[in-house]
Protein backbone atom coordinates (compact mmCIF):
# COMPACT_ATOMS: atom_id res chain seq x y z
CA UNK A 1 0.00 0.00 0.00
CA UNK A 2 2.84 2.41 -0.74
CA UNK A 3 3.26 5.01 -3.45
CA UNK A 4 5.01 2.31 -5.49
CA UNK A 5 1.67 1.14 -6.88
CA UNK A 6 1.08 4.55 -8.47
CA UNK A 7 4.49 4.40 -10.13
CA UNK A 8 3.88 0.86 -11.34
CA UNK A 9 0.61 1.84 -12.96
CA UNK A 10 2.17 4.93 -14.51
CA UNK A 11 5.07 2.87 -15.88
CA UNK A 12 2.70 0.30 -17.39
CA UNK A 13 0.65 3.11 -18.91
CA UNK A 14 3.65 4.80 -20.51
CA UNK A 15 5.16 1.56 -21.81
CA UNK A 16 1.83 0.47 -23.29
CA UNK A 17 1.51 3.85 -25.02
CA UNK A 18 5.02 3.55 -26.49
CA UNK A 19 4.40 -0.05 -27.60
CA UNK A 20 1.17 1.17 -29.21
CA UNK A 21 3.06 3.75 -31.26
CA UNK A 22 5.73 1.26 -32.34
CA UNK A 23 3.16 -1.33 -33.42
CA UNK A 24 1.05 1.24 -35.24
CA UNK A 25 4.12 2.53 -37.08
CA UNK A 26 4.86 -1.02 -38.25
CA UNK A 27 1.29 -1.34 -39.43
CA UNK A 28 0.09 -3.89 -36.90
CA UNK A 29 -2.91 -2.08 -35.48
CA UNK A 30 -4.69 -5.18 -34.18
CA UNK A 31 -1.76 -6.16 -32.00
CA UNK A 32 -1.60 -2.59 -30.69
CA UNK A 33 -5.20 -2.84 -29.55
CA UNK A 34 -4.49 -6.21 -27.95
CA UNK A 35 -1.51 -4.96 -25.96
CA UNK A 36 -3.47 -1.95 -24.71
CA UNK A 37 -6.21 -4.27 -23.58
CA UNK A 38 -3.73 -6.60 -21.86
CA UNK A 39 -2.10 -3.70 -20.00
CA UNK A 40 -5.53 -2.46 -18.99
CA UNK A 41 -6.48 -5.85 -17.57
CA UNK A 42 -3.29 -6.08 -15.53
CA UNK A 43 -3.76 -2.57 -14.11
CA UNK A 44 -7.44 -3.17 -13.39
CA UNK A 45 -6.41 -6.26 -11.48
CA UNK A 46 -4.30 -4.12 -9.13
CA UNK A 47 -6.83 -1.29 -8.86
CA UNK A 48 -9.72 -3.61 -8.06
CA UNK A 49 -7.72 -5.23 -5.29
CA UNK A 50 -6.99 -1.86 -3.70
CA UNK A 51 -10.51 -0.52 -4.09
CA UNK A 52 -11.98 -3.66 -2.55
CA UNK A 53 -9.60 -3.21 0.41
CA UNK A 54 -10.82 0.37 0.67
CA UNK A 55 -14.48 -0.56 0.75
CA UNK A 56 -13.93 -3.34 3.27
CA UNK A 57 -12.14 -0.89 5.55
CA UNK A 58 -14.92 1.68 5.15
CA UNK A 59 -17.45 -1.00 6.04
CA UNK A 60 -15.52 -1.91 9.18
CA UNK A 61 -14.94 1.68 10.27
CA UNK A 62 -18.53 2.87 9.97
CA UNK A 63 -20.27 -0.34 11.02
CA UNK A 64 -22.22 -0.40 7.82
CA UNK B 1 1.60 13.33 12.37
CA UNK B 2 3.29 16.45 11.01
CA UNK B 3 4.96 14.71 8.12
CA UNK B 4 1.76 12.83 7.34
CA UNK B 5 0.02 15.79 5.74
CA UNK B 6 3.13 16.42 3.69
CA UNK B 7 3.16 12.84 2.49
CA UNK B 8 -0.52 13.00 1.66
CA UNK B 9 -0.07 16.23 -0.29
CA UNK B 10 2.92 14.77 -2.09
CA UNK B 11 0.96 11.64 -3.01
CA UNK B 12 -1.83 13.79 -4.39
CA UNK B 13 0.49 15.99 -6.42
CA UNK B 14 2.50 13.08 -7.83
CA UNK B 15 -0.64 11.17 -8.79
CA UNK B 16 -2.12 14.26 -10.41
CA UNK B 17 0.93 14.90 -12.58
CA UNK B 18 1.36 11.26 -13.55
CA UNK B 19 -2.32 11.13 -14.51
CA UNK B 20 -1.90 14.34 -16.51
CA UNK B 21 1.03 12.93 -18.47
CA UNK B 22 -0.99 9.87 -19.42
CA UNK B 23 -4.25 11.64 -20.17
CA UNK B 24 -3.58 12.19 -23.84
CA UNK B 25 -2.39 8.71 -24.84
CA UNK B 26 -4.39 6.45 -22.55
CA UNK B 27 -7.07 8.42 -20.71
CA UNK B 28 -8.12 5.16 -19.04
CA UNK B 29 -4.81 4.82 -17.25
CA UNK B 30 -4.98 8.44 -16.14
CA UNK B 31 -8.31 7.85 -14.38
CA UNK B 32 -6.99 4.65 -12.80
CA UNK B 33 -3.97 6.51 -11.42
CA UNK B 34 -6.30 9.10 -9.92
CA UNK B 35 -8.39 6.34 -8.32
CA UNK B 36 -5.37 4.64 -6.81
CA UNK B 37 -4.07 7.96 -5.52
CA UNK B 38 -7.37 8.54 -3.73
CA UNK B 39 -7.31 5.04 -2.24
CA UNK B 40 -3.74 5.53 -1.02
CA UNK B 41 -4.60 8.83 0.66
CA UNK B 42 -7.55 7.23 2.42
CA UNK B 43 -5.38 4.46 3.76
CA UNK B 44 -2.88 6.99 5.00
CA UNK B 45 -5.44 8.68 7.23
CA UNK B 46 -7.44 5.53 8.07
CA UNK B 47 -5.91 5.11 11.56
CA UNK B 48 -6.79 8.71 12.43
CA UNK B 49 -10.27 8.15 11.07
CA UNK B 50 -10.86 5.28 13.43
CA UNK B 51 -9.42 7.34 16.31
CA UNK B 52 -11.89 10.15 15.65
CA UNK B 53 -14.81 7.72 15.33
CA UNK B 54 -13.99 5.95 18.57
CA UNK B 55 -13.88 9.42 20.19
CA UNK B 56 -17.45 10.01 19.02
CA UNK B 57 -18.61 6.62 20.27
CA UNK B 58 -17.07 7.24 23.71
CA UNK B 59 -18.82 10.63 23.85
CA UNK B 60 -22.11 8.93 23.01
CA UNK B 61 -21.51 6.34 25.72
CA UNK B 62 -21.03 9.09 28.23
CA UNK B 63 -24.23 10.79 27.18
CA UNK B 64 -26.17 7.61 27.80
CA UNK B 65 -29.63 7.73 26.26
CA UNK B 66 -28.78 8.87 22.75
CA UNK B 67 -26.51 5.91 21.97
CA UNK B 68 -28.43 4.63 18.97
CA UNK B 69 -28.37 8.02 17.31
CA UNK B 70 -24.61 8.17 17.21
CA UNK B 71 -24.39 4.84 15.39
CA UNK B 72 -26.98 6.11 12.92
CA UNK B 73 -24.92 9.24 12.31
CA UNK B 74 -21.82 7.11 11.79
CA UNK B 75 -23.56 4.91 9.28
CA UNK B 76 -24.87 7.93 7.43
CA UNK B 77 -21.34 9.36 7.24
CA UNK B 78 -20.07 6.01 5.93
CA UNK B 79 -22.73 5.86 3.22
CA UNK B 80 -22.01 9.47 2.28
CA UNK B 81 -18.29 8.79 1.96
CA UNK B 82 -18.73 5.68 -0.18
CA UNK B 83 -21.29 7.39 -2.43
CA UNK B 84 -19.06 10.44 -2.88
CA UNK B 85 -16.05 8.25 -3.70
CA UNK B 86 -17.92 6.26 -6.33
CA UNK B 87 -19.57 9.32 -7.83
CA UNK B 88 -16.34 11.29 -8.12
CA UNK B 89 -14.60 8.38 -9.89
CA UNK B 90 -17.46 8.21 -12.40
CA UNK B 91 -17.35 11.96 -12.92
CA UNK B 92 -13.56 11.86 -13.41
CA UNK B 93 -14.05 9.22 -16.07
CA UNK B 94 -16.46 11.52 -17.85
CA UNK B 95 -19.66 9.64 -16.98
CA UNK B 96 -21.56 12.43 -15.27
CA UNK B 97 -24.87 10.62 -15.60
CA UNK B 98 -23.56 7.62 -13.70
CA UNK B 99 -22.08 9.92 -11.08
CA UNK B 100 -25.45 11.56 -10.48
CA UNK B 101 -27.13 8.18 -10.16
CA UNK B 102 -24.61 6.99 -7.57
CA UNK B 103 -25.19 10.17 -5.58
CA UNK B 104 -28.93 9.72 -5.81
CA UNK B 105 -28.61 6.16 -4.54
CA UNK B 106 -26.52 7.43 -1.65
CA UNK B 107 -29.13 10.03 -0.73
CA UNK B 108 -31.94 7.52 -0.77
CA UNK B 109 -29.98 5.07 1.37
CA UNK B 110 -29.18 7.82 3.87
CA UNK B 111 -32.89 8.62 4.12
CA UNK B 112 -33.62 4.93 4.66
CA UNK B 113 -31.03 4.70 7.44
CA UNK B 114 -32.17 7.89 9.09
CA UNK B 115 -35.89 7.12 8.78
CA UNK B 116 -36.37 5.65 12.27
CA UNK B 117 -34.61 8.67 13.84
CA UNK B 118 -36.79 11.07 11.90
CA UNK B 119 -39.90 9.15 12.92
CA UNK B 120 -38.89 9.26 16.57
CA UNK B 121 -38.19 12.97 16.28
CA UNK B 122 -41.61 13.61 14.74
CA UNK B 123 -43.30 11.58 17.47
CA UNK B 124 -41.49 13.61 20.14
CA UNK B 125 -42.56 16.83 18.50
CA UNK B 126 -46.17 15.61 18.24
CA UNK B 127 -46.27 14.52 21.89
CA UNK B 128 -45.26 18.02 22.91
CA UNK B 129 -48.19 19.42 20.99
CA UNK C 1 17.18 -9.21 -0.84
CA UNK C 2 17.08 -6.15 -3.05
CA UNK C 3 20.17 -7.37 -4.94
CA UNK C 4 18.45 -10.56 -6.05
CA UNK C 5 15.56 -8.50 -7.37
CA UNK C 6 17.89 -6.21 -9.30
CA UNK C 7 19.77 -9.16 -10.79
CA UNK C 8 16.50 -10.83 -11.75
CA UNK C 9 15.19 -7.66 -13.35
CA UNK C 10 18.41 -7.17 -15.33
CA UNK C 11 18.30 -10.80 -16.47
CA UNK C 12 14.70 -10.52 -17.67
CA UNK C 13 15.43 -7.25 -19.44
CA UNK C 14 18.58 -8.59 -21.11
CA UNK C 15 16.92 -11.79 -22.28
CA UNK C 16 13.95 -9.96 -23.77
CA UNK C 17 16.29 -7.56 -25.52
CA UNK C 18 18.32 -10.42 -26.96
CA UNK C 19 15.15 -12.20 -28.11
CA UNK C 20 13.98 -9.05 -29.84
CA UNK C 21 17.38 -8.60 -31.48
CA UNK C 22 17.41 -12.22 -32.67
CA UNK C 23 14.01 -11.94 -34.29
CA UNK C 24 14.99 -8.67 -35.90
CA UNK C 25 18.00 -10.32 -37.57
CA UNK C 26 15.96 -13.24 -38.93
CA UNK C 27 14.96 -11.31 -42.05
CA UNK C 28 18.54 -10.30 -42.79
CA UNK C 29 19.68 -13.89 -42.48
CA UNK C 30 16.94 -14.99 -44.81
CA UNK C 31 18.00 -12.46 -47.43
CA UNK C 32 21.56 -13.68 -47.21
CA UNK C 33 20.56 -17.35 -47.46
CA UNK C 34 18.26 -16.69 -50.38
CA UNK C 35 20.86 -14.78 -52.41
CA UNK C 36 23.45 -17.50 -51.75
CA UNK C 37 20.95 -20.07 -52.93
CA UNK C 38 20.27 -18.02 -56.07
CA UNK C 39 23.97 -17.80 -56.93
CA UNK C 40 24.42 -21.52 -56.42
CA UNK C 41 21.35 -22.35 -58.50
CA UNK C 42 22.60 -20.25 -61.40
CA UNK C 43 25.94 -22.04 -61.20
CA UNK C 44 24.14 -25.37 -61.21
CA UNK C 45 22.09 -24.32 -64.20
CA UNK C 46 25.26 -23.40 -66.03
CA UNK C 47 26.85 -26.75 -65.21
CA UNK C 48 23.83 -28.71 -66.38
CA UNK C 49 22.92 -26.79 -69.52
CA UNK C 50 26.24 -25.61 -70.92
CA UNK C 51 28.81 -28.04 -69.59
CA UNK C 52 26.40 -31.00 -69.87
CA UNK C 53 28.00 -32.51 -66.79
CA UNK C 54 26.44 -35.51 -65.06
CA UNK C 55 24.43 -34.45 -62.05
CA UNK C 56 26.85 -35.60 -59.34
CA UNK C 57 29.74 -33.69 -60.91
CA UNK C 58 27.62 -30.60 -61.45
CA UNK C 59 26.57 -30.67 -57.81
CA UNK C 60 30.14 -31.16 -56.58
CA UNK C 61 31.39 -28.24 -58.68
CA UNK C 62 28.56 -26.03 -57.44
CA UNK C 63 29.21 -27.01 -53.83
CA UNK C 64 32.88 -26.11 -54.24
CA UNK C 65 32.00 -22.57 -55.35
CA UNK C 66 29.10 -22.01 -52.94
CA UNK C 67 29.52 -20.80 -49.39
CA UNK C 68 28.42 -21.99 -46.02
CA UNK C 69 24.70 -22.55 -45.63
CA UNK C 70 24.03 -23.56 -49.20
CA UNK C 71 27.24 -25.53 -49.67
CA UNK C 72 26.19 -28.21 -47.17
CA UNK C 73 22.93 -28.61 -49.02
CA UNK C 74 24.64 -29.37 -52.31
CA UNK C 75 27.21 -31.64 -50.66
CA UNK C 76 24.43 -33.66 -49.04
CA UNK C 77 22.59 -34.07 -52.34
CA UNK C 78 25.75 -35.11 -54.13
CA UNK C 79 26.64 -37.67 -51.46
CA UNK C 80 23.16 -39.12 -51.47
CA UNK C 81 23.28 -39.53 -55.24
CA UNK C 82 26.69 -41.19 -55.04
CA UNK C 83 25.26 -43.56 -52.45
CA UNK C 84 22.66 -44.60 -54.95
CA UNK C 85 19.56 -42.63 -54.04
CA UNK C 86 17.38 -41.28 -56.81
CA UNK C 87 18.15 -37.65 -57.63
CA UNK C 88 14.66 -36.35 -56.86
CA UNK C 89 14.53 -38.09 -53.47
CA UNK C 90 18.01 -36.88 -52.57
CA UNK C 91 17.13 -33.31 -53.50
CA UNK C 92 13.84 -33.37 -51.60
CA UNK C 93 15.34 -34.83 -48.43
CA UNK C 94 18.23 -32.40 -48.46
CA UNK C 95 15.82 -29.51 -49.01
CA UNK C 96 13.82 -30.55 -45.95
CA UNK C 97 17.00 -30.40 -43.94
CA UNK C 98 17.64 -26.75 -44.83
CA UNK C 99 18.32 -24.74 -41.73
CA UNK C 100 15.05 -23.49 -40.28
CA UNK C 101 16.47 -20.26 -38.96
CA UNK C 102 17.73 -19.11 -42.32
CA UNK C 103 14.97 -20.14 -44.70
CA UNK C 104 11.25 -19.94 -44.26
CA UNK C 105 8.82 -22.82 -44.76
CA UNK C 106 7.82 -21.47 -48.16
CA UNK C 107 11.43 -21.38 -49.32
CA UNK C 108 11.96 -25.00 -48.32
CA UNK C 109 8.78 -26.08 -50.11
CA UNK C 110 9.65 -24.33 -53.33
CA UNK C 111 13.18 -25.69 -53.28
CA UNK C 112 11.85 -29.19 -52.70
CA UNK C 113 9.55 -28.75 -55.69
CA UNK C 114 12.61 -28.57 -57.93
CA UNK C 115 13.21 -32.23 -57.05
CA UNK C 116 10.75 -33.29 -59.69
CA UNK C 117 12.79 -32.04 -62.64
CA UNK C 118 16.33 -32.20 -61.34
CA UNK C 119 18.68 -34.75 -62.93
CA UNK C 120 15.70 -36.38 -64.57
CA UNK C 121 14.36 -34.63 -67.63
CA UNK C 122 16.30 -32.93 -70.41
CA UNK C 123 18.52 -29.93 -69.67
CA UNK C 124 16.01 -27.46 -71.09
CA UNK C 125 13.27 -28.49 -68.66
CA UNK C 126 15.70 -28.56 -65.76
CA UNK C 127 16.83 -25.09 -66.70
CA UNK C 128 13.22 -23.90 -66.81
CA UNK C 129 12.61 -25.32 -63.32
CA UNK C 130 15.72 -23.64 -61.99
CA UNK C 131 14.76 -20.35 -63.61
CA UNK C 132 11.36 -20.55 -61.94
CA UNK C 133 12.93 -21.08 -58.52
CA UNK C 134 15.36 -18.21 -59.13
CA UNK C 135 12.42 -16.00 -60.07
CA UNK C 136 10.65 -16.89 -56.83
CA UNK C 137 13.82 -16.11 -54.86
CA UNK C 138 14.14 -12.73 -56.58
CA UNK C 139 10.58 -11.80 -55.69
CA UNK C 140 11.10 -12.82 -52.06
CA UNK C 141 14.33 -10.83 -51.81
CA UNK C 142 12.60 -7.77 -53.22
CA UNK C 143 9.77 -8.09 -50.69
CA UNK C 144 12.17 -8.62 -47.82
CA UNK C 145 14.36 -5.66 -48.82
CA UNK C 146 11.34 -3.38 -48.66
CA UNK C 147 10.05 -4.49 -45.30
CA UNK C 148 13.45 -5.18 -43.76
CA UNK C 149 14.12 -1.84 -42.10
CA UNK C 150 10.67 -1.59 -40.54
CA UNK C 151 10.46 -5.10 -39.11
CA UNK C 152 13.98 -4.84 -37.73
CA UNK C 153 13.15 -1.71 -35.73
CA UNK C 154 9.81 -3.13 -34.66
CA UNK C 155 11.17 -6.36 -33.23
CA UNK C 156 14.11 -4.69 -31.49
CA UNK C 157 12.06 -2.01 -29.75
CA UNK C 158 9.16 -4.38 -29.04
CA UNK C 159 11.60 -6.77 -27.36
CA UNK C 160 13.01 -4.13 -25.02
CA UNK C 161 9.58 -2.72 -24.21
CA UNK C 162 8.13 -6.13 -23.39
CA UNK C 163 11.10 -6.74 -21.12
CA UNK C 164 10.45 -3.49 -19.29
CA UNK C 165 6.76 -4.33 -19.00
CA UNK C 166 7.46 -7.72 -17.48
CA UNK C 167 9.90 -6.20 -14.99
CA UNK C 168 7.39 -3.49 -14.02
CA UNK C 169 4.51 -5.90 -13.57
CA UNK C 170 6.47 -8.39 -11.52
CA UNK C 171 8.57 -5.98 -9.52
Amino acid sequence: MTIQVVFQIAAVGILVAVLNQVLKAAGREEQAVLTTLAGLIVVLFWVIQHVSDLFLTVQELFNL
Amino acid sequence: MDTLILRIAATGVVSAFLALSLKKDNPVFASLIAVIGGVLIFFMIAPYFSAVLSLFTSISDNIGTGGVYITTVLRVIGVAYAAEFGSSICADAGENGLAQKVELAGKILILAIAAPVILTLLQQILTVF
Amino acid sequence: MIYIRIIGAVLVLASCGVLGYYYSMKDSWRIRGLSEMKKALLLLEGEIVYAHNPLADALAKTAAKASSPVRNFFIIVERSINLGFKASEAWRDAANMLAAHEFSVEDVENTARLAESIGYLDPKTQSAGITMLVGYIDAQIEQLRQSEGKTKRLYRSAGVIMGLLIVTILI
